[in-house]
């Protein structure tokens, strides 16, 4: 079940190295020796889970910053929320 | 000439083999001929006459056909076929190499360079590594590996690990992977002139794919998934510590990146040959797709 985007404050997890290059992200995760490397609208996205922001709020600073509005970006930053969670990259508040 | 009585037993003269990388030597002692002839084979570019400074001795012994290698080795071997202990022994020099030199980030790897730049094929077994490298090397670059590169973090410069070349048999199939694991690779003879001697700057990486009947293809590969790559091919990443991650990044940041997905070889290393041109005046300059069919 996707997770509600009025309350959910998405948080980046402790421990995950961050490394940019270029307009990617190298995600390496010593814990479990794992890396992930995070696209553009992904990087947008991570960088915006603070654990304060809801998706919602940050679905409309997303929005803001490309000029889309945020019924159209909502469903991509839901997926994209629930991916990163999925990776063990994020925690659910 | 009279047969030798059916009790009498033949004693061969044990001899030994060095393998240099670097200034440190792997002394391998046999009385099997069999053994230090296939050895020798495989590590025909690093044998020296004697070790100066041997950083492990492991002995191969013959009982009726079965071998056995004693010495300080995580690839024990006790009742093995010929097969075997050379596989055996090819890992445990590779592996006796790596715990030498530690300072060096290695990587499963094949090199060769021209123009004072080496391009690093990275990737598991059977992504057609050794049959690039060898095409490469027949278009006149200099051999690095096809199958193990170490990397000096600090330079970024790839030093030769001249194994000798094996090129898969009957490329152009389909590979399963219980194929990929059977010995059915050919030793390529390497000409001396055609050795790389000294560590060369990394001008571009390449992840190369073998796919049945795909058109040969260069992508440019995004420098943080380049990283990644060097991450999953890197051997002694988890033991060389968290430095290892910023200086691969800073490797994948500077040095163009590439997927090659390639059928026929020889089109593939025409490819990587035009690679030549671009990685030579300016590292990190602009990636284009390029393809042939």
């Amino acid at each position: 079940m996707p997770p509600d985007a009025a309350t959910t404050r998405p948080a980046r997890r402790n421990g995950a190295e961050e490394h940019r290059l270029d307009d990617e992200v190298l995600l390496f995760v010593p814990s479990s020796e794992q890396a992930f490397t995070l696209n553009r609208s992904a990087v947008a996205i991570w960088e915006l889970c603070d654990g304060i922001r809801t998706i919602e709020e940050i679905t409309e600073e997303l929005g803001q910053c490309i000029g889309r509005s945020r019924t159209a970006l909502l469903t991509d930053v839901i997926q994209g929320v629930t991916r990163l969670y999925e990776l063990g990259l994020l925690e659910l508040r | 000439m009279s047969a030798a009585p059916p009790d009498a037993r033949t004693a061969t003269v044990p001899r030994t083999v060095y393998i240099e990388f670097e200034e440190h030597q792997v002394a391998v002692r046999s009385d099997a001929h069999e053994v230090l002839s296939g050895l020798e084979g495989m590590y025909s570019a690093m044998v020296v006459p004697e070790g100066t400074h041997v950083v492990r001795t492991l002995v191969v012994s013959s009982h009726g056909g079965a071998y056995r290698i004693t010495g300080d080795t995580a690839f024990q071997i006790a009742d093995g076929s010929l097969t075997d202990v050379l596989r055996c022994l090819r890992f445990s020099v590779i592996q006796a190499m790596m715990q030498a030199r530690p300072d060096l980030l290695w990587f499963h790897a094949g090199a060769a360079a021209a123009d004072g730049r080496a391009i690093l094929l990275l990737g598991p077994r059977g992504r057609g590594k050794s049959t690039l490298i060898v095409g490469l090397c027949a278009r006149g670059w200099t051999y690095l590996s096809d199958d193990v590169i170490p990397l000096n973090p600090t330079s970024s410069r790839a030093v030769p690990f001249p194994l000798t070349p094996a090129r898969r048999e009957f490329p152009g199939q389909e590979m399963p992977a219980d194929w990929l694991r059977s010995p059915n690779k050919v030793d390529v003879p390497l000409s001396s002139g055609g050795l790389c001697r000294h560590p060369v700057p990394v001008g571009a990486l390449v992840f190369p794919r073998y796919r049945m009947g795909a058109p040969a293809r260069l992508s440019p590969c995004p420098a943080a998934e380049a990283a990644a790559e060097l991450l999953q091919h890197c051997w002694n990443f988890a033991e060389y510590g968290k430095a290892a991650l910023r200086r691969l990044c800073d490797l994948a940041a500077r040095v163009p990146a590439y997927h090659l997905s390639f059928s026929n070889g020889d089109l593939a290393t025409e490819l990587l040959a035009l690679l030549r041109l671009r990685v030579a005046p300016s590292p990190g300059g602009k990636r284009d797709s390029v393809g042939a069919r």
